[in-house]
């Protein structure tokens, strides 16, 4: 099952993610990109889809659950607008819909999902900040990156002991 | 739903996407993942273009009248504008008239609209960016290396072991070259260099940022060559054996030590000389720039010390390298091929090159070409103060907005005697015209772009046009049937008219519609005959300038004629932000844009602020000698201490300045207006 990784440090604070998200969903973006100058990082912030999501425990009416996708998804028609979930959730990501009276929050476009397109949020997104993978994938390429930093380390170290210029 | 393939509108990266349409109308987009240029990744702009549909699109010509619009058939319109062509060129001879070209246009409609005007005897077309942005690079280029597009392509950034920005911020301009191309060179471990007054988020991702004082640029880049001399890190082969002129350079960058130039740019001397070390422990390595270094009054200069920095470092005809100025908009780079200027032919002849301007003479079936240089853009104003200038047809351009100084360019047009305008809506511009044609927008329409990396790709139709609006094409070829010109334009299509491009311009003999159609990766230009693979590295064995190597051209830094006073003592910089595009013609319009990217707010410095007691989020007024505008201003300490940095979408070119230009080119001072600060209120 692929995961929605989010990695803030690729972020360049585009927004397209946003705007995309906005349009997938009629007029409402369920992900943000906060742009934290003075620690110069922008952050795509978006539901975690939680392995163990308080709103679904939480939920009274079974409105809250979770797909075999993944994704942790609202049914309208059983929403009561609680606030239940909103009052669990450590990211304060579900929000209330006025119009609608319903709670709203990332679905992981479930409709592109059904026509087997990634999230607006990853497709859109220019620098791979936001990105789907595998859990294994996802170790796999970063071991993999680390591994070659500890490569081109050891053999620096190498040809500077072969310069005698330290021990190895 | 249908999709089609289309390619970007708005930047020159060149990035495709789908449109889905419902029955010809707009229904949304689709990531086109099977591009190589943004493999589906798009900037929020694209994501959003519900302006197809504003019911603002002009759907009927209109004619000024004095009780305001009156909607007239397209018959009587072009009539109209063809007996007024008529009558200017019959009474007052051909330079009378000007056409002043978008550069969103295709390279099609482009190369169309150069013919019409060079067939009624006139060299006066323009385009907007030639004397708003790029033609300082072009100009250097030319000079140093023989060519005035980039060296290399994005892929080429990617490979580079160093990438230097040097005023340009792609985080906010060009996300996907920033996201696909730098950020993965930087994942590799490739530096990279940020030269700018602001620390822009483009450098939040870098080794190391130059904080350069705005317009000072030659300085820091002669003392960057100062210590690759002096040290002896420059390539010495490479100079010897592809460059001339090294011992003229020496002795210019000699007196720019680091301590010296410091004192001029306003970077320490450390970083100047980490960055000369960075910059030469690369054997590959990419220089580009934008705007931030062309917008003073030094441009052609700046650009001119750049190319000679990466000779240097030997940055050239090798994979890995790309050298050059980003020009911004989407078509720019093709329509420069495509002769839209009034001194420069299709391929890029001069005017005065006989041979070609007789053979492409030849080709559209007449004896010879107007050989004297047509009126420029910067010229135009004087051209219709003295009465030269009567008429001007202007193209999806809004140079009311996008000029400097509204007033002064607003007063002018309103001199000419007769002002037609082409676009989707009715712009600052258009609302000066006596008449207006309502355009089909690019994805209404199809034909070629060619990217700032020289990638040449087909977008396709995806939409009908609203009402009774026309492909730039249809117009202007029923514009010349009737002007009795109708044998030199027989176009039938898009694919027509690149058949003879093919012909005219050599370096498009090889871009034929059909492989153009049938490739989702485009073709490099260069691309001379139809088997030829496309031209990846320029500068390979030989550059383009006469004697076939690398022209240093030594330039020493000058103080602008014009500079901040006690009067006017902080240095305006216009700046743009990434959800919107230049006068907001198209943006402006699509409403998940608008409620993210609303309205501009200034920058200042936190020093600054504090000397001139402006609090964060306060309203205050900008004023320049030009006028003022009233802004919300942001205290930051991202920006050199004396800079406001204010994005110019939303009509901050009412108080630049029209006089302030650099010497060689005419490219107006954008980042470099001396303006003062007064606190409003909260």
């Amino acid at each position: 099952m692929k995961v929605r990784y989010i990695d803030p440090s690729k972020c360049i604070g585009c927004r397209a993610c946003e705007v995309a998200c906005e349009r997938e969903h009629g007029g409402i973006a369920h992900v943000t990109v906060y742009i934290v100058e003075n620690a110069e990082l922008c952050i795509p912030y978006a539901c975690r889809h939680c392995e163990n999501a308080p709103c679904v425990a939480v939920c009274p009416t079974g409105a809250m659950s979770r797909l075999d996708t993944g994704a942790v998804v609202v049914n309208p028609l059983l929403c009561i607008g609680c606030r239940m979930c909103q009052i669990v959730c450590p990211f304060g990501i579900p929000v209330f819909e006025p119009r609608l009276k319903v709670m709203v929050k990332c679905d992981l476009c479930r409709d592109r999902a059904s026509r087997g397109l990634p999230p607006a949020c990853v497709a859109t997104c220019p620098t791979g900040a936001t990105f789907l993978a595998e859990e294994a994938e996802l170790v796999q390429m970063k071991r993999e990156l680390e591994t070659k930093k500890i490569v081109s380390a050891v053999m620096r170290a190498q040809q500077l002991s072969r310069e005698g210029l330290v021990g190895y | 739903m249908e999709r089609t393939k289309v390619v970007c509108p708005f930047c020159s990266v060149g990035c495709s996407l789908y449109i889905v349409s419902d029955r010809g109308r707009y229904a949304g987009i689709e990531y086109f993942t099977e591009s190589p240029v943004n493999e589906g990744a798009i900037c929020p702009k694209p994501n959003d273009l519900s302006f197809l549909l504003s019911p603002h699109r002009l759907t009927k010509p209109l004619k000024k009248t004095e009780s305001g619009w009156r909607e007239i058939s397209w018959s009587e319109a072009l009539r109209e504008v063809a007996e007024r062509i008529r009558d200017y060129v019959s009474k007052y001879g051909p330079d009378s008239i000007g056409f002043f070209v978008s550069v969103k246009m295709f390279n099609e409609e482009g190369y169309v609209a150069q013919k019409l005007a060079r067939l009624l005897g006139t060299n006066n077309i323009d385009h907007i960016c030639r004397r708003t942005c790029q033609f300082p690079t072009i100009i250097a280029g030319k000079e140093c290396a023989g060519v005035g597009s980039l060296t290399g392509t994005f892929r080429d950034i990617a490979e580079s072991e160093v990438i230097v920005l040097w005023g340009i911020n792609p985080a906010e301009t060009f996300p996907v070259l920033m996201g696909k191309y730098i950020m993965r060179a930087r994942e590799r471990g490739a530096k990279i260099i940020v030269v700018d007054p602001v620390k822009t988020r483009t450098a939040w991702k870098a080794d190391l940022w130059l904080p350069v004082i705005p317009g000072t640029d030659v300085a820091l880049a002669n003392a960057i060559m100062h210590v690759l001399i002096k040290e002896r890190l420059y390539r010495e082969d490479f100079v010897r054996e592809r460059c001339e002129g090294f011992e003229a350079l020496a002795r210019v960058v000699e007196k720019y030590s680091p301590e010296y130039a410091s004192k001029i740019c306003g970077v320490p001397p450390h970083l100047i000389r980490e960055a000369a070390y960075t910059m030469a422990r690369a054997e590959r390595g990419s220089i580009i720039w934008s705007t931030g270094l062309i917008h003073n009054h030094q441009a052609t200069d700046c650009c001119r010390a750049l190319y000679a920095l990466a000779a240097l470092l030997g940055w050239y005809g090798k994979e890995g390298t790309c050298v050059g100025g980003l020009k911004g908009q989407n078509n720019v780079e093709g329509l420069v091929h495509m002769g839209v200027a009034p001194t420069v032919l299709p391929g890029g002849y001069s005017l005065s090159d006989e041979e070609n301007r007789k053979r492409i003479a030849r080709e559209w079936g007449v004896e010879d070409l107007p050989s004297a240089p047509g009126t420029n853009m910067l010229r135009m104003y004087e051209a219709i103060d003295h009465g030269d200038l009567r008429m001007l047809y202007i193209m999806g351009a809004n140079p009311v907005l996008s000029e400097p100084n509204t007033q002064y360019v607003a007063e002018h047009l309103k001199k000419l005697e007769f002002l037609v305008v082409q676009d989707l809506f009715l712009t600052a511009t258009a609302q000066l015209a006596d008449i207006v044609l309502p355009a089909a927008a690019w994805a209404e329409k199809e034909g070629s772009f060619t990217s700032v990396e020289r990638r040449v790709q087909w977008s396709f139709r995806a939409l009908d046009p609203p009402g009774e609006a026309r492909p730039d094409l249809w117009i202007l070829v029923e514009l010349a049937k009737r002007l009795g010109l109708e044998r030199f334009f027989p176009y039938t299509s898009p694919e027509d008219v690149l058949r003879e491009i093919n012909r005219v311009v050599p370096s498009y003999g090889g871009v034929t519609p059909e492989r153009l159609k049938n490739s989702k990766e485009g073709i490099f230009v260069p691309c001379p005959s139809p088997d030829h693979p496309g031209t990846r590295i320029l500068c390979r064995d030989r550059f383009g300038t006469r004697s076939g190597k690398f022209v240093f051209k030594p330039v020493e830094y000058v103080p602008p004629p014009i500079d901040v006073s006690s009067e006017y003592p902080l240095i305006l910089v216009t700046s743009r932000v990434v959800g919107m595009w230049h006068t907001l013609t198209m943006t402006g319009r699509s409403s998940y844009l608008v409620e993210r990217w609303r309205e501009p707010e200034a920058l200042i410095g936190v020093e600054t602020a504090k000397k001139l007691g402006i609090e964060d989020g306060c309203r205050v007024r900008i004023e320049t000698r030009r006028g003022s505008l009233e802004v919300r201003i942001r205290v930051s300490n991202k920006v050199r201490e004396g800079v406001v940095v204010l994005p110019w979408h939303w009509g901050a070119n009412r108080i630049t300045d029209e006089e302030l230009r650099d010497k060689d080119s005419g490219v107006p001072a954008f980042k470099r207006v001396p303006c003062r600060i007064v606190v409003v209120g909260r």
